[in-house]
């Protein structure tokens, strides 16, 4: 039997599977997809918010504040890129100059530390390429940047390095209360025994509180959409620029990645299909719309790609966390919208306490390791460490992804390493090959080589993300039948 | 640090022909860094036949053009270097570059001849809505897979694009066993050569939608089909024209961009228009003893012209390793009306190789019949017919040496004349 | 019987429409054509279109090897020739310009390597 499952490979599960791996007990996590971060953490916009935003009081805003403080320990713990650029809110006429004061205090009430409002010349001086309507901005030196995915998966590596299951490609069909009151998950892959569960499944936690005949509440899905665009642009923006916020939304903005990429998005919009993660015509209009309001020369022909991403909004439009009171060891994490990227670290602390109140002993582990396996990105050496690496170990020599600089050796390591990758798109999260401007043109076919054999499977097996996205679909001349007749002329 | 008098960047049609030519006209220490494990660069993908014409007056596949150059090459004992990939250049012609059984070289050249050739545009430069399914290729990247690897990307296809890499797909596809539904073009012609559609499409009854586009792609784990659309003349997509079209594969032939990172990291000065660098007379970059050619400077039609640009190139460069006194004034070639871009986009008349120059240019549109002007700031220098213009279909003009010296000229402009089409034999 | 047949020339890059007329098997009338090169394809792509196959035959051991036909079949033939290459396995060394098969469905053409393999 299991102290502990999981269910949700997000940000949120996986933060709380590393922070419980922590203690001595058993844990699983289980997760629908192929891999971990393949929901709401891989489609969002990146930024560690400051905190002034969400309504004092909430959940949403203590979460927050108390997120931000714990992400550059985090990050520097788990070797996450992560840079703290600063954010900006931007306002293009007096109303929304007004606005930027009420959310400086907010923000102040919030906690946020180094909140001042600046005024036109020293923001266009930052911000060259700033609309010239701007003229005014709050000035959030606490917001950074990181990459949601690649947080996720350290998280989710480091858990596992730390005793942690995963169980992938494992969603959940139910789940019964045992005649001792222990929790029975189910899965097509088997069925996990366990004392607590903790429902962090993202657009679906409904659907599984429900499932456990717990508190019943709603999440919406709020599609956002993203535009991408080449490294090349990379100084379009310094900090993440926000537009003057509305009620229901942060708005559309123009921001760097942690990456050097820039991205514009994500618009808002409540759709009903909780797997609608396609970008649509107008979707995309009305972000380069509300982009050019913030920097009106964007480079719209140098963009790499698109994506949207779903918030999972609930019907109190906070956080839901806390024990069932219906089913005895249950525990909701649900309604986890934007900023729960930032709050992830704190919801972690926050479960834990959960738990201790719901009457788990948590006892230390002495051999916990804190640090996730080494990991080396080769674009980021010098010359001279470059050297050395290759002599160690002559994949590393070897560039399979030129867009993005990405080697041979790397590539296996992502295959290797703890919850490693099995699919096109999870080599990607891991090691960014394919994510470049020619968008795996050059490299898919090599890293398909790669997977196939580092697992020992055929090529038709690789998918590009899991069960049915198989690349390729036969051999040569496998579907060559004989129509009858030797004439193929009209 | 290795030292070395030329280093050709990539051996591809253009590397191979640049590095003989300059082997040719007395350089002798050269070496061709390579990224992939073969010489031979796309040639070896393009199975198909139709190459060489121009160069050898006869009818080769890719891969017999490529060997001819290859075992050129091998014959001169020219150093090549498989598997290694240049990750840095600096203007001073420093090269990093590094391989598996290398490690990581510093290279000090004294020359470099840049010929990385070109990637294909994707989705996201044309910002295709929808799903992101497995099935979405660019249509050299499925060429790669169905003709190196031997593997089928795809059963029932679906081509965006009338690029000729999409169309010579069409075919492929066709001929093993798959069923290619349409080929969709925005523009209201194609993109590739008639040559191609005729015996790529037409032979096989494959639809060429001119004037059409995919609004959406349908299906979350791999392709199930997609929406095509006719457009108007903004290229909006008209919604009461939508078809859906079931598949499991969309192909993207939608362009080639030059891959010009390690020229810009060289501060080479680029062309806006044709995403290369701009070239002189003997195809030298804004960087002295820089040169480049092919695919990298612009995104060429057919080899045999990459093949003479690169000739060119090598020649070039044979001559700035000889020579090193600085050239004379530089005139500039002025696009005019009808033509999107001209390559070289700089010349030195004085100094002009083989007392002659090919001038190679794409019109905007296509025109049934035109008079090409070619000016100097001072006169008019000649004009030519051209019948049957399309932008897909490269001009290539060739000036005497004595049309150009000998005159104190500044600038150079080209221009197309639309003329009444004249009256068939019909 | 008479059968209308419309030939898109690829001789230049004007892509005439050439439309011949056939009776019999034989050519009643030519029209919309603008060279004698255009003429000669259009009796041709007629008469007796004819197209060099290319495609890949996979090696033993690896990956597949690009080959065509030395010179052109009969277009209709194409599919039938794929067919019975299917099956067909190559052992190397081959190199280019080396017979991989010979007469091609009865063609009397001979298959060539255009690649090589060691």
């Amino acid at each position: 039997m299991e102290d502990v499952v999981i269910i949700g490979g997000g940000v949120t599960g996986c933060s709380i599977a590393r922070e419980l791996s922590r203690y001595d007990m058993k844990i699983t996590l289980v997760e629908k997809e192929e891999d971990v971060a393949c929901g709401t953490s891989k489609g969002n916009s990146a930024i560690v918010h400051a905190g002034f935003d969400a309504s004092p009081g909430t959940w949403k805003a203590k979460l927050n504040v108390a997120g931000n403080k714990l992400y550059p320990a985090l990050c520097e713990e788990l070797d996450v890129p992560f840079k703290l650029n600063g954010s900006l809110v931007v306002a293009i006429n007096e109303e929304e100059e007004m606005a930027l004061h009420e959310l400086l205090d907010r923000g102040e009430t919030n906690g946020v530390k180094g909140l001042r409002i600046i005024k036109r010349d020293e923001l266009h001086a930052l911000e060259p390429n700033l609309s010239p309507d701007a003229r005014a901005a709050l000035d959030a030196p606490t917001g950074g940047l990181v990459c949601p995915y690649e947080l996720t998966i350290a998280l989710a590596e480091n858990a596992n390095q730390n005793g942690v299951k995963f169980w992938l490609n494992a969603p959940v069909i139910g789940i019964d209360v045992q005649e001792d009151f222990s929790l029975l998950v189910k899965t097509p892959k088997g069925n996990i025994k366990t004392k607590y569960i903790i429902n962090a499944a993202g657009l679906f936690a409904d659907e599984v509180s429900k499932m456990a005949g717990a508190e019943e509440y709603t999440i919406t899905p709020r599609k956002g959409e993203y535009l991408v665009f080449d490294k090349q642009f990379g100084n379009l923006a310094k900090k993440a620029i926000f537009p003057t916020p509305t009620k229901i939304s942060k708005g559309i903005l123009v921001c760097p990645t942690v990456d050097g990429n820039i991205f514009i998005g994500p618009n808002s919009n409540n759709i009903e299909d909780k797997n609608d993660t396609g970008v649509n015509a107008p979707g995309i209009e009305e972000i380069i719309k509300g982009g050019k309001k913030l920097v009106p020369d964007l480079p719209l022909k140098n963009v790499i790609t698109s994506f949207a991403g779903l918030r999972a909004v609930s019907n109190t439009n906070d956080f839901i966390i806390e024990a069932s009171k219906l089913v005895k060891g249950f525990i909701n994490v649900g309604g986890i919208q934007s900023p729960g990227l930032t709050s992830a670290p704190a919801i972690a602390l926050m479960v834990r306490e959960i738990l201790l109140e719901e009457g788990l002993t948590l006892k230390e582990k002495r051999e916990f390791i804190p640090h996730r396996p080494k990991k080396l990105r080769f674009r980021e050496l010098d010359n001279e460490e470059r050297q050395k690496l290759i002599k160690q170990n002559p994949a590393y020599g070897h560039v399979i992804c030129r867009c993005e600089t990405v080697t041979e050796a790397e590539i296996i390591d992502a295959i290797r390493r703890p919850v490693g990758a099995r699919s096109i798109d999870a080599v990607k999260r891991r090691t960014r090959a394919g994510m470049g401007r020619c968008q795996g043109g050059f490299c898919s076919p090599r890293v398909l080589e790669i997977l196939t054999r580092e697992l020992g499977v055929d090529p038709l097996e690789i998918t590009k993300k899991g069960p049915g996205s198989n690349l390729l679909v036969g051999r040569i001349k496998e579907f060559l039948q004989d129509e009858g007749g030797d004439d193929n002329d009209k | 640090m290795i030292n070395k008098e030329l280093v050709v960047i990539g051996g591809g049609p253009a590397g191979l022909a640049a590095a003989i030519e300059a082997k040719k006209h007395g350089v002798k220490d050269i070496l061709l860094v390579e990224r992939d494990s073969g010489l031979g660069g796309i040639l070896q993908q393009c199975i198909h036949n139709g190459f060489g014409l121009h160069v050898f007056k006869e009818e080769l596949t890719g891969p017999e053009y490529a060997d001819r150059f290859i075992k050129e090459l091998e014959d001169m004992g020219i150093e090549v270097l498989l598997d290694t990939m240049v990750i840095e250049l600096t203007k001073d012609k420093r090269i990093i570059a590094v391989s598996h059984k290398k490690g990581l070289m510093q290279i000090q050249a004294e020359a470099v001849i840049l010929t990385m050739g070109c990637r294909e545009r994707t989705r996201g430069a044309i910002n295709i809505p929808g799903f992101r399914p497995a099935g979405i290729f660019t249509a050299g990247t499925a060429q790669r897979f169905v003709n190196i690897e031997g593997y089928m990307p795809g059963k029932e296809i679906v081509i965006l694009g009338s690029g000729d890499i999409g169309l010579i797909m069409a075919r492929r596809f066709t001929l093993e066993g798959a069923k290619v539904k349409c080929v969709a073009e925005i523009m209201p012609y194609s993109n590739g050569l008639t040559r191609n559609v005729v015996q790529c499409l037409e032979d096989y009854d494959i639809p060429l939608l001119l004037s059409h586009t995919v609004v959406n792609i349908d299906g979350r784990d791999r392709v199930e089909g997609v929406t095509i659309a006719q457009v108007d003349e903004d290229f909006k997509p008209i919604s009461s024209t939508e078809k859906y079209v079931t598949c499991d594969t969309l192909l993207l032939s939608v362009g080639l961009i030059p891959e010009n990172e390690l020229s810009k990291m060289a501060d080479i000065k680029m062309d806006d228009i044709t995403a290369g660098p701009v070239v002189n007379h003997r195809m030298e970059t804004t960087v002295p003893g820089i040169f480049a050619c092919g695919n990298v400077v612009h995104v060429h039609d057919l080899v045999d012209f990459v093949t003479m640009e690169s000739q060119l190139a090598g020649r070039g460069a044979a001559n700035y390793l000889k020579n090193r006194m600085p050239l004379g004034k530089h005139i500039s070639i002025l696009p005019g009306e009808g033509i999107r871009y001209a390559v070289p986009q700089l010349i030195d008349p004085q100094n002009i190789i083989n007392e002659k120059q090919n001038f190679f240019m794409r019109s905007t549109k296509p025109m049934e019949k035109a008079r090409l002007f070619i000016e100097s700031d001072k006169d008019l220098i000649r004009t030519k017919v051209i019948q049957h213009i399309k932008p897909s279909e490269m001009i290539n003009i060739e000036l005497k040496k004595e049309e150009l010296a000998d005159k104190d000229i500044n600038s150079l402009r080209f221009f197309l004349q639309e003329e009444g089409v004249a009256d068939g034999n019909q | 019987m008479e059968i209308n047949k419309t030939v898109t020339c690829i001789v230049c890059p004007k892509g005439c429409r050439i439309d011949v007329k056939v009776k019999n098997g034989e050519i009643v009338s030519i029209q919309n054509y603008d060279c004698k090169r255009g003429l000669e394809y259009a009796k041709n792509e007629v008469l007796d279109p004819r197209r060099i196959l290319t495609t890949t035959l996979k090696l033993s051991g690896g990956r597949v090897l690009p080959v065509r036909t030395k010179d052109p079949i009969p277009k209709k033939l194409l599919k039938k020739a794929m067919l019975e290459l299917k099956d067909v396995v190559i052992t190397p060394p081959v190199k280019v310009g080396d017979i991989v098969a010979k007469n091609v469905v009865g063609t009397g053409i001979d298959l060539i390597s255009t690649g090589n393999a060691k």
